[in-house]
């Protein structure tokens, strides 16, 4: 019987569950189950009451009617975009919080979130770009280079990147980037009406087209991500141990920056920053699971995707018939459970 | 913080320390002599001694330019409009420019030598007392976008032409009047809609909007989600799209950039099952909808004219 260990000490004197094997297998397939559950609570509940009924007819015998069309074009989409999404940003934020050693870092600390924001507002006041698909596309290419130049940023000097470096690196970058969103929305109120909206990250009016396109980079962020998962976990030991241990390190960071590039890019580039779910659902994994990135990314990545679709339920129901944008309900639900969760693991 | 909000804490800062900083509220009772030359106008933030015959008027915001316009004033100085198709881009080519609504520039205002300045509540709070240094300054509260005619009767009486003012108001009725004839019995069974599609769902426009005054003045009732007298436009998601359907449906966009957003709809499968849109009777109209004074109103119209009448402007 494996036992799996959690080595993360250095992360406070967190409860440390020591697992078998089958029983983390067995929680995988809970996971499972309940993301499906909120998926389908996400199917069932919205601005117009649709009976479960209908909902089935919908999926089986479709007659093209008002309400069969609002379960496939805008539900199904939706709660598949919000899965996927959640997920990805999850294992995002996990592979930084191991990556660079600290439980407070998320993707954002690569500046993707504020580099794919500045492409986006860039390329609406500079080219009138209208389109969600078209953003995406800026996104996608404003993270990748924000990334890019945190990287490179946090590798100069002596040591190569380390993790203090790539944190300076980033939110110096990060604010640089935001001011000049900022600028860029002051002076131009049209800009500003048009992506303000989609600054807030939301899954609503994602199509399946949009979620195609992207589901590639996803995909390969996804697989590098869990392929890593030993090395990452020897990584948060500490750079001397990992050496130690045989593991070029460089690589690792480098493959694991991919992976983080890919997810949270693409993440952004379907619906916009969204945050809170990088940060706090990974320590959530941490607590059922221990810090061996081998569960700990697995069990992210489900927890992530039931985090963000819960997280959209909620925002189409808290103000009916209003929708809220789902980056501002993550930021409602998840800044006080951070808040708690933070203070919980200093006390113990 | 996360998630792109990182640039905006900041100026939150900055706006709550420009409030807090004070404006002209507390020489809000300002009081004006009357002269020879000058008669007392009361506004909303005081009074103004205006001049009999103002010559270099500048306006700072656009539904007061559109009154002024309207009564036969050509201002020296107006609000650069963001929006080359607006329908006050045409009238004021030519003119300069004296800053953005949200930000007039004191400086440019100045070297245009004002005699007359005109704008709303929000922007003369804060540099009112600047700006009466200059010229007598009117301030309007046109917040509310449904309230344009009595804004327009602030103006026209600050521009010393409310005769005027009121002969706008009357041939706009006569409009009015011609357009109730020529529809006669379908007035009452023609439910007007007025969207604008935005932010992943649809807006709705109720009856005391500006749009909605006017399409009241024309006597078109509105469909049940419209039928409120909510100023603000209501937002719903797109699951319940069924309420944006009407007899006829106005989609009206702000800018270029909104009407391709609108081309989309056309393909959306939800859209095509409003009754509207099967009818063929859904019309993509410009930002007027959106407010301002006698002009836009009368654009509305034209609007109207042309498409539940079938006649040319």
């Amino acid at each position: 019987m494996e036992v799996a260990v959690a080595p993360g000490r250095s992360h406070g004197r967190g409860l440390r569950l020591v697992r078998s094997r089958s029983l983390l297998l067995a929680g995988l397939v809970v996971g499972v189950g309940l993301l499906l559950l909120a998926m389908l609570a996400s199917i069932l509940f919205g601005a117009a009451e649709i009976g479960p009924g209908t909902v089935w007819a919908a999926l089986v015998a479709f007659d093209d009617s008002t309400d069969h069309l609002i379960i496939r074009t805008l539900r199904i989409p939706r709660a598949l975009v919000a899965a996927a999404v959640g997920a990805a940003l999850a294992v995002a934020g996990g592979v930084m919080q191991g990556l660079t050693r600290n439980p407070m870092a998320d993707p954002g600390l690569l500046g993707i979130e504020a580099g794919a924001a500045l492409a986006v507002v860039a390329a609406v006041h500079l080219l009138g770009v209208g389109s969600l698909a078209l953003y995406a596309w800026f996104a996608f290419a404003g993270a990748g280079l924000a990334a890019a130049a945190v990287s490179a940023l946090g590798s100069a000097g002596r040591g190569g990147p380390t993790p203090l470096k790539l944190t300076i690196a980033g939110a110096a970058l990060a604010a640089l980037v935001s001011s000049l969103t900022t600028a860029i929305l002051i002076l131009d109120q049209r800009t500003l009406e048009q992506v303000r909206f989609w600054l807030a990250g939301s899954v609503a009016g994602r199509d399946l087209d949009l979620l195609a396109q992207v589901a590639p980079y996803l995909a390969v962020g996804l697989v590098v991500a869990l392929a890593l998962g030993r090395q990452i976990t020897t990584l948060a030991l500490g750079e001397d141990v990992a050496r130690g241990l045989g593991q070029r390190t460089g690589r690792v960071k480098a493959a694991a920056a991919l992976a983080v590039v890919l997810l949270a890019g693409g993440s952004v580039a379907v619906a916009g920053p969204i945050g809170f779910v990088g940060l706090v659902v990974p320590h959530v994994a941490r607590f059922l699971v221990g810090g061996d990135y081998r569960w700990l990314l697995p069990y992210a990545a489900l927890l992530g995707g039931t985090f963000l679709v819960l997280a959209d339920v909620l925002a189409r129901l808290v103000l009916r018939p209003q929708e809220l944008p789902v980056g501002v309900m993550t930021a409602l639900v998840g800044g006080p459970f951070f808040v708690a969760l933070v203070r919980w693991r200093v006390r113990r | 913080m996360t998630g792109g909000y990182r640039g905006l804490s900041p100026l939150l800062l900055a706006v709550v320390l420009a409030v807090a900083s004070g404006g002209w509220g507390a020489s809000a009772a300002r009081q004006a002599t009357p002269a020879a030359d000058c008669r007392v106008v009361a506004h909303e933030l005081g009074e103004a001694c205006v001049p009999l015959d103002p010559r270099r008027v500048v306006v700072l915001d656009r539904f007061p330019l559109d009154s002024a316009l309207a009564v036969g004033v050509r201002p020296v100085g107006v609000p650069t409009l963001d929006n080359p198709s607006s329908y006050l881009a045409p009238p004021v080519v030519g003119i300069a420019e004296n800053g953005t609504e949200s930000e007039p520039n004191i400086e440019q205002i100045a070297a245009l030598k004002p005699d007359l300045i005109i704008g709303s509540v929000a922007q003369l709070a804060e540099i009112g007392d600047k700006l009466s240094r200059l010229a007598p300054v009117v301030a309007i509260d046109d917040g509310d976008s449904g309230a344009w005619k009595r804004v327009h009767a602030q103006v026209a009486d600050a521009l010393g032409r409310a005769d005027e003012g009121e002969r706008v108001m009357a041939a706009y009725q006569a409009r009015l009047d011609a357009f109730k004839a020529r529809m006669g019995a379908r007035l009452g069974e023609t439910e007007v809609s007025v969207i604008r599609p935005r932010d992943g769902g649809i807006r709705l426009y109720g009856r005391t909007y500006f749009s909605g005054t006017v399409l009241e003045d024309a006597g078109l009732p509105r469909p049940p989600s419209q039928d409120v007298e909510e100023e603000e436009p209501l937002d719903i998601s797109k699951e319940l799209i069924g309420q944006a359907d009407g007899d006829v449906i106005f989609v009206w966009s702000f800018s270029p950039e909104e009407r391709e957003e609108l081309a989309k709809i056309a393909d959306d499968p939800l859209w095509a099952k409003l009754g509207a849109v099967r009818d063929g009777r859904v019309y993509e109209v410009g930002e007027h909808w959106y407010g301002g004074g006698p002009l836009a109103a009368n654009a509305v119209l034209d609007d109207l004219f042309l498409h539940l009448l079938g006649e040319g402007a």
